[in-house]
């Protein structure tokens, strides 16, 4: 048996009341076996009884420990301290209200599944109906949902829009599509035939990559879309006019906003897509703009215009023009992988479609760069 | 709160169809402009010779309505992803609309001008 070592837990702290949170830093010793939820009931039990978390089962089948450590999100009784660093620091989950310390308000988040079609605690008994197919292993996925909100904390689209369906209970409305066991499958896709629903997913797959069950939310998503698309339409009326619980003002906002789209920590590729398809998106909305105001020197004749092809020619312009084209090639590019896998096709090959579309972005750009240089000598 | 009916699914169809058509409408335009036309449009003389052909003119014309079309609905996607209000959205669209027309207004005009051997 080996002796514990010591780690500083950083661990974010809020009491209702408080101006604002803050991090307390607690010495644990740990063994390579310690999880994350271990050591904060060791601190909790030696150090400080006021600690506020979330736990049941210790074995990843509830779901209620869900937490960040180091900006992911994980099950803290299945992740290990070890091997972490010297410090390791522990939020509660984003894109929930905040209750206290490492806890946040699960109702919202709960509420969602049910106007999904797949409440938590039904009210009827099973029928006939609603008992599973032949064939239900293909749709075990679904049924192994935590309900432990890591895929909402970790998705970019929630952090930004309250309105948000959120990748669990769009998985579930596509369990509902496939497996309908007595639901009516035309409503769950209506409810996800929203600005808020299905098309506002940015498919950084983010969901997929935390989530500790393999449901797969992105993919649900993408196949949600693919079915509205290209199958039979959702009926319009009141099945659309779904409702979102409000989330409640319990605590500090917990939605962090735009600074979720650049929060490096524990980011898959897909995010990273995500991301910069946005940022190339903006820029080239502005350089369309400067782009038409240049073009105006054409109208003010021959002298303006050699005037700004001199220019043009400099260094800096040739190094922005650089810039632009890898914008561009970028933005197309993993526009087409945006459009084929949000449609659902090659959805589960997402990752390997972002390193092709970079790989011929770079190709591209070497050889454009190589154009303008030969162009200007 | 009441989320509307909406027309998401048309709205991010029109995006990739747009954004589609772009990537061929650029490819297009960037073969044309770098290799099919004579000496690279580098003097004010080659850029109005170019403009004159008719099927470089129609082509850029419809670059510019596809590219102004595809930001819009972009810049509307980026307002929806930081929770626009539903109530909030029509006023957005027809911002947008505006902004549309005024760019393609322009453009068209740039076009013409340079056409016509302006200045």
């Amino acid at each position: 048996m080996s002796s514990p070592s010591t780690v500083q837990l950083r661990v974010f702290r809020y009491k209702p009341g408080d101006p604002a949170p803050h991090y307390d830093t607690f010495a644990v010793p740990v063994t390579p076996r310690t999880t994350v939820l271990e050591a904060l009931q060791a601190i909790r039990r030696d150090q400080d009884p006021s600690l506020m978390l979330r736990h049941s089962c210790h074995h990843a089948s509830c779901g209620t420990c869900g937490l960040r450590v180091d900006g992911q999100e994980v099950l803290a009784c299945v992740t290990p301290l070890a091997d972490r660093g010297p410090v390791v620091t522990v939020e509660p989950l984003q894109n929930a209200p905040l209750l206290g310390d490492l806890v946040v308000d699960m109702g919202p988040f709960y509420a969602v599944f049910t106007q999904a079609g797949m409440p938590l605690v039904r009210s009827t008994e099973a029928t006939a109906a609603s008992r599973p197919a032949a064939g239900i292993e293909r749709l075990t996925r679904f049924e192994n949902c935590l309900e432990c909100g890591l895929c909402v904390s970790t998705c970019p689209v929630a952090a930004t829009d309250p309105l948000y369906l959120g990748p669990a209970a769009m998985a579930a409305a596509w369990r509902v599509v496939q497996e309908p066991r007595g639901q009516n499958p035309a409503r769950a896709l209506a409810w996800v035939d929203q600005e808020h629903g299905c098309w506002r997913c940015h498919l950084a797959f983010e969901c997929s990559t935390v989530c500790p069950n393999d449901v797969q939310p992105g993919q649900a998503i993408a196949a949600l879309r693919q079915r509205l698309a290209l199958g039979e339409p959702a009926p319009p009326g009141p099945a659309a006019a779904a409702t979102r619980p409000a989330l409640a003002p319990t605590g500090p906002a917990r939605r962090v906003g735009l600074r979720a789209w650049l929060d490096p920590r524990g980011r898959d590729v897909g995010y990273w897509a995500f991301v910069l398809h946005r940022l190339t998106g903006l820029a080239l909305v502005v350089y369309l703009l400067l782009h038409l105001w240049v073009l105006r020197l054409l109208a003010r004749g021959p002298a303006a215009w050699d005037e700004f092809i001199a220019l043009a020619r400099s260094p800096l312009f040739l190094a922005l023009d650089g810039l632009l084209l890898f914008g561009v090639l970028f933005h197309g590019l993993n526009g087409v992988r945006v459009a084929l896998v949000g449609l659902g096709a090659a959805a589960r090959r997402q990752r390997g479609l972002f390193w092709a579309v970079l790989l011929l972005t770079l190709l591209l750009l070497a050889a454009g760069v190589a154009a303008l240089v030969a162009a200007v000598h | 709160m009441t989320y509307p009916t909406s027309r998401a699914k048309t709205w991010w169809l029109l995006q990739a169809l747009s954004g589609l058509a772009l990537v061929l409408l650029l490819g297009v335009h960037f073969v044309a402009q770098h290799y099919v036309a004579q000496g690279g449009l580098r003097t004010y003389a080659q850029v109005v010779a170019y403009v004159r052909h008719p099927a470089v003119a129609a082509l850029e014309a419809a670059f510019l309505v596809v590219v102004a079309v595809h930001a819009a609905l972009g810049l509307r996607a980026v307002a929806l992803d930081f929770g626009l209000p539903a109530a909030r959205q029509r006023g957005l669209n027809a911002a947008l609309a505006v902004g549309v027309v005024l760019v393609v207004g322009y453009g068209l005009w740039l076009l013409a001008q340079v056409r016509g051997g302006a200045g």
